[in-house]
Order: C-alpha cells, then sequence, then structure tokens
C-alpha cells in the first residue's frame, strides 16, 4: 500500500543519499585535482632547478649539484630522482637515488612538458614530468658551441599525495556514511512528526462509522494546511448525521405513527369477528390477518431503527442451546413436516450460550423461520452447532436462490420474487437479525455450501469483546 | 363493573367501548385529559384504561393527579410509546399495568378484568359464593350446578354483589359499579334489578342470599 510518509521519507533519503555522494565526490575530485596540480608544480620548480643548473661545454653537457650538506643547499633533490639526456640518448646526468638505474625517457617541449605517473625505480608510486630543454651554454675562451638540446625527466614520490587523497576519501565517506545513520532517523522523526495531524486525521476519519457521525475533526487545532479538509469533511459530517438522523427518525416516527391507525384497525376486527353475524366473520378475519402482517412489519421496522440508534442493550446471560433451539423450533415442526422436511439438530447437549436471551432466540426465531418458509419441498434442513468454532449454522435446500442472490440477503425489504407476492414475510427478518447480531457481537453471513443448499453461519465476531457465543458444559 | 376508557381515538373509544360493553362492563368514554380527570375524580371505577398521548393534558398527567388526589382507582396505560424507559416511567408514576397499541383485544379484556378482580381482593376469575358460582372469564352464574339466565345489567349486580360479599352495599354504590354516565336511572332502578336477581337466584330448599338492609342497602353472603 501506498505511504505518503514512507515515499516521502525514500525520496529526501535518496535525493539526499546522490547530493551527499555527488558533493563528496566534487570535493575529493577538485582536492586531487589541485593537489596534483601543487605537485606537478612542485615538479616543474625542481625541473627549473635542474635546467639552471645544466650547463653545456665543448665536451658535453653537464649538470652541476650544488653540495647539498651545506646549509641552503638543496636537500629536497636527494629525495627525488632526475635525469638527464642529450638527445642521442647519452646520459648526462642522474640522481643518484636511481642508482645507476634509469627514468622512462618521455619527454615533450619546455612549454608544454609531459606529466606522468609512474613505478619510481625500488618501488613506490611515482610521478614525473619530462620536458626538451637547452642548457645554458659554457662560453669558454669565448669558442662558439653548438647549442645542444638535452632531456630532463623528473620524477617524484607521489605516495604522500595518494595518501592524502586517501585520507580525504576516508574522511568524505566516514562523513558521508556517519551524516546517512544521522539524517535516517532525523528524517523519519520529522516526517512523522510532521505527518501525525494528517495520520491522527487519518485515524479520527477511519473510526467514524454509521454509529459515530456525532464526531466532528478538530479544526483549530491542526495545521493550517489540514484546515480546509477537516472543516470540509466535518461539513460533510453534519449533513451526513443529519441525514441518517432524518432516516432514522422517519423509519421510527413513520413506525410509530402507523400503530395507532394499525390498533384501531385491529380492534375493530377483533371486535367484529367476536360479536358479529358469521356471515361477515371471514372478511373480518382477512382484515385482522392484514392488520397483523402489517404490525409486525412495524414492530421489526421499529426494533430495527431502535437497534441502529443504540437503544437496545443486550443483558447477557448463560443459555443452554439445546432447549432453546428446541422451544423456537416448536411451533415451525407442524410446517416443515407438512412440507415433508428432512430436519437434523447437531446440537451436542451441553453446549451453552452467554448472550442475550430474547435477542438471540429472535435471531433464531427469524432464521429458522426462513429455514422452513423456503426449503423447497421434501428438502432438508439441518441445525448445526460446532462447539470448536463456536458456530452455529442453518442449512436448508433451495431451489430459486444462487450465489448473486447472497449479496442481497440481508438488505431491507429484498425479495427474490419481484412481485412480491407472499405476504407472509416482508423482507425484514434477516436485516434485523444480522443488527441484533451485531449487537451481541456475533457475525450473521450466509453462503452455499452446495448448489442447492444455502448456509446461514452465526460466529463470534473477530476482535469481538469475547462476550458473544462461548460454548462450555453446563454445569461448569 | 365499571370501566372508564380516556381514548382520543374515536374509532378505538367506539371498538374498545363496544368490547367492554359486550364483555359486560359498564363503560365511560373521554377523548381528552381534562374531561377524563373529572370523570375519574366524581365517579367510583373499577378500571381505567388511559391512552397518555391526549388532548388538553396528556394521560401521565392525569395519572399523576389522580394520584396526588388519593384515588387508587386501577389504571391501565394503553399507548403506542413501548420503550422500556416509558413502561417504567408509567408503572412508576403509579399505573397498575401497561399494554402497548397494537394489542389482542383479549389480552386488554383480560388485564382489565385482572385489575377489576384486584380491587376486591380475587385472585381467580371464580367467585364461589355457597352454592353460588361465578365464572368471570364465560360471565356465567350458577346455582346449585344449575345455569342462571341472567341479562348483561343482572350479572354485572350479582358480580359487583358477590365480589363484595358479606359487605352491605349501598343503592348509591350499585348505581356507580353497575350504571354508566349516561345510563337514565330512574329512581327505582337498583331495587328492580334487585328483586329480579333475587327471583332469579331462588331455588327450592336453598336460603336467599341476597338480604336487604333496611335504610343501608344490600348484602350478599353466605346463609349462617
Amino acid at each position: 500500500m501506498k505511504s505518503i510518509r514512507r515515499q516521502l521519507t525514500f525520496t529526501i533519503l535518496l535525493g539526499f543519499g546522490l547530493l551527499l555522494f555527488f558533493s563528496s565526490a566534487a570535493v575529493y575530485f577538485f582536492t586531487r585535482i589541485a593537489l596534483l596540480n601543487e605537485f606537478d608544480a612542485g615538479l616543474r620548480a625542481r625541473a627549473a632547478n635542474i635546467m639552471s643548473l645544466a650547463e653545456q661545454g665543448q665536451d658535453g653537457i653537464h649538470v652541476e649539484l650544488p653540495d647539498f650538506s651545506l646549509p641552503g643547499g638543496n636537500n629536497d633533490l636527494t629525495a627525488q630522482f632526475y635525469e638527464v639526456w642529450q638527445t642521442n640518448g647519452t646520459v648526462c646526468a642522474r640522481s643518484e637515488s636511481l642508482n645507476d638505474g634509469d627514468l622512462p625517457r618521455r619527454f615533450s617541449s619546455l612549454s608544454k612538458p609531459v606529466v606522468w605517473n609512474l613505478e619510481l625505480p625500488g618501488g613506490g608510486s611515482g610521478r614525473a614530468i619530462g620536458l626538451k630543454f637547452l642548457p645554458q651554454a659554457e662560453d669558454e675562451d669565448g669558442k662558439h658551441i653548438i647549442p645542444l638540446e638535452a632531456v630532463l625527466v623528473v620524477a617524484a614520490d607521489r605516495r604522500p599525495l595518494d595518501r592524502t587523497l586517501e585520507t580525504l576519501a576516508i574522511v568524505l565517506l566516514a562523513t558521508g556514511l556517519l551524516t546517512v545513520v544521522i539524517t535516517v532517523p532525523v528524517v523519519g522523526f520529522s516526517l512523522r512528526r510532521g505527518h501525525a495531524p494528517l495520520e491522527l486525521l487519518a485515524r479520527q476519519a477511519a473510526a467514524i462509522t454509521a454509529d459515530s457521525l456525532q464526531l466532528r475533526f478538530p479544526v483549530d487545532s491542526m495545521p493550517e494546511e489540514l484546515q480546509p479538509i477537516a472543516k470540509r469533511l466535518n461539513d460533510l459530517l453534519s449533513r451526513l448525521e443529519s441525514s441518517f438522523e432524518r432516516e432514522r427518525r422517519f423509519s421510527a416516527d413513520l413506525a410509530h405513527e402507523l400503530r395507532t391507525p394499525l390498533a384501531e384497525l385491529r380492534a375493530h376486527a377483533e371486535v367484529e369477528l367476536e360479536w358479529t353475524e358469521s356471515s361477515e366473520s371471514e372478511k373480518h378475519r382477512e382484515t385482522l390477518d392484514i392488520t397483523l402482517q402489517m404490525e409486525a412489519m412495524v414492530t421489526r421496522l421499529l426494533e430495527l431503527a431502535r437497534s441502529e440508534n443504540g437503544k437496545i442493550f443486550p443483558q447477557r446471560e448463560a443459555v443452554q442451546l439445546m432447549p432453546l433451539i428446541a422451544g423456537v423450533w416448536s411451533p415451525l415442526a407442524a410446517k416443515a413436516k407438512n412440507k415433508h422436511l428432512d430436519v437434523h439438530f447437531e446440537i451436542p447437549p451441553d453446549a451453552s450460550i452467554q448472550t442475550d436471551r430474547t435477542l438471540f432466540r429472535s435471531i433464531l426465531v427469524n432464521l429458522f423461520s426462513n429455514a422452513v418458509e423456503y426449503s423447497a419441498e421434501n428438502g432438508q434442513v439441518k441445525i448445526g452447532w460446532q462447539s470448536d468454532v463456536e458456530e452455529l449454522t442453518i442449512s436448508n435446500t433451495v431451489n430459486d436462490l444462487n450465489t448473486d442472490d447472497l449479496p442481497h440477503l440481508f438488505e431491507r425489504l429484498w425479495r427474490k420474487d419481484k412481485s412480491r407476492t407472499n405476504n407472509e414475510h416482508c423482507g425484514l427478518g434477516l436485516a434485523l437479525s444480522r443488527e441484533f447480531a451485531a449487537l451481541l457481537g456475533l457475525n450473521l453471513t450466509a453462503g452455499f455450501s452446495s448448489r442447492k443448499t444455502l448456509t446461514l453461519a452465526v460466529k463470534k465476531r473477530q476482535g469481538a469483546d469475547g462476550r458473544g457465543i462461548v460454548s462450555a458444559p453446563i454445569g461448569q | 363493573m365499571r370501566v372508564l376508557l380516556v381514548e382520543d381515538s374515536l374509532r378505538l373509544q367506539k371498538s374498545i367501548g363496544k368490547a367492554l360493553r359486550m364483555s359486560g362492563y359498564a363503560v365511560d368514554v373521554s377523548g381528552d385529559g381534562e374531561n377524563g380527570l373529572w370523570l375519574a375524580g366524581s365517579n367510583d371505577y373499577d378500571a381505567v384504561i388511559l391512552d397518555i398521548m391526549l388532548p388538553k393534558f396528556d394521560g401521565l398527567t392525569l395519572l399523576r393527579r389522580l394520584r396526588q388526589k388519593g384515588r387508587l382507582i386501577p389504571i391501565l396505560l394503553l399507548t403506542a410509546k413501548d420503550t422500556i424507559e416509558d413502561r417504567v416511567g408509567g408503572l412508576q408514576m403509579g399505573a397498575d399495568d401497561y399494554l402497548v397499541k397494537p394489542f389482542a383485544l383479549k389480552e386488554l379484556l383480560a388485564r382489565v378484568q385482572v385489575l377489576c378482580r384486584r380491587q376486591y381482593g380475587h385472585k381467580t376469575n371464580y367467585v364461589v359464593v355457597a352454592d353460588l358460582e361465578i365464572d368471570q372469564t364465560a360471565h356465567k352464574a350458577t346455582r346449585g350446578g344449575q345455569p342462571l339466565d341472567l341479562t348483561a345489567r343482572e350479572y354485572m349486580l350479582l358480580e359487583y354483589l358477590a365480589l363484595r360479599r358479606s359487605h352491605i352495599v349501598t343503592r348509591t354504590e350499585i348505581e356507580r359499579h353497575i350504571y354508566n354516565e349516561s345510563a337514565d336511572l330512574m329512581s327505582n332502578a337498583v331495587d328492580s334489578a334487585i328483586c329480579t336477581l333475587r327471583k332469579k337466584l331462588e331455588l327450592p330448599d336453598r336460603p336467599p342470599l341476597i338480604h336487604t338492609k333496611r335504610g343501608l342497602g344490600y348484602t350478599l353472603k353466605e346463609p349462617a
């Protein structure tokens, strides 16, 4: 799942890391260039020194080094390497450090000497400069000397330079790593702190359900960037709350308002049925049946409205399952027999539940009644309790339901039969059962255990407060 | 038995009134709280059926004022308000019973009967005085095993006297409990009714059950 904080952390750390890497590389690179330039300048200076000491005599080119032991002598030269050749390859001079060895004879013009790295005689890396020059002619006895070009290669040990560069690289690397190590938690902390209001907003928004629409976001304590969002959400919540409240009030008010006319109709029908001539009694019986049906619907609508408004408070107690199920099934047994239903109960005799007896009974009444009503003739009904998973299942064979109908089963007033011919059921029983199940911390679900067998399952909800169904031997 | 019905729905007044009358009750009907309070305060009813939502002032106010006056008539609240809070509130205010609309007529009649019975300290629907037996559920009476052919008014009179057996019942009390507000009573209506009832209770070799206490009233009691 995408996370703004994770994404920002990653981007910032990546950007910072790249910036750090490139800046460190630039520092190293430019320092290296500067140090090499300085080193090369030193080589050039030494070369110039030697060139100034080179003289051409009648017998060739000589380099007379000063007595380095004297004060003011250039001791530095002793630690260096140089070699001077005539252009024909004759060695004119070389440093003692070469021990009669030779330096590579690479050179270029005086103005653009060639500089390169090399392996020093005796080991170690060095750097050398090679150039061609005209030594100073000794004008002894006034004789004219034909100038001869000489080749000079001066080399120096570059290991101190390399060590300096290595140290610089290590310092840069260590600094970079330390910076990254410090930056990761700092960035994480900053983003977490910066996102705290956003996360709080998200948590509060996630906690809002149809039952908590009265909640509002604390606009004043939010950062200004989030205030417009919180204000809009608060407006939306207000409208939703009003709308929900209106809907609930409407259901409850409607159901309540219907009670008096229903009472009038029922009382009228019952009085006429009891104290009028028998020829009229059939009509009054029908009136009474219609009234009772409407009364059942109104009662269920009211129960639904009350359940949604949090006005039903479960009173939990230990309830033995088998007697309860038998009691609920008893009035349905005759109808099941008439439909030739094959009925099986798989309830352990010692199973019990910790629940609200009235609400749980109401759930069972709805589920059992549906199972009998909607089972096909000669079908099967199975009611079972699984102690290990604490689940009550009611399965029955059906003819006209399929998996496409499952999402609609718990909708209010939904009926498979679009003509809505069956007046015995109004389509509120399962919706009400699910509401009651939720109140008891139970989940009521529907599924097909086979192509023609619908199974409704009542099971303790994951993460419920544990006060739903429990199985325990009676007497413990 | 005489019952007051305080209900603003004309249809319910008609239906419940008819059911009560057909069940042998004398019924007075009121459509608002003010009139209902006046009737309840000025007549001796055996029970009051009281709606809560009423014009002028509601049924709970009527109930409170009646109890404040010390009137202990059994009252059944009949209302569309069905929450636990409503029921508990009504009962705590002094109602004796509570029935939610819509209701089964038989249940209403049974509850009214229980309230009336409770007035006279009876716990069953059978009243027995010597060889006289009264079935309050079936509204039938027998003496010595022989069924008595009584009109509704005669049955009411016998039932009232039997419920107050061994007590002297005045003519006024009989008028108040047997006849409703609209009954056009002649001065000797009670005496005439008692006379008729005596004749119907007469059996050869059996002592009379109804006795006249001159200047006081009547009493129904077992022979000494």
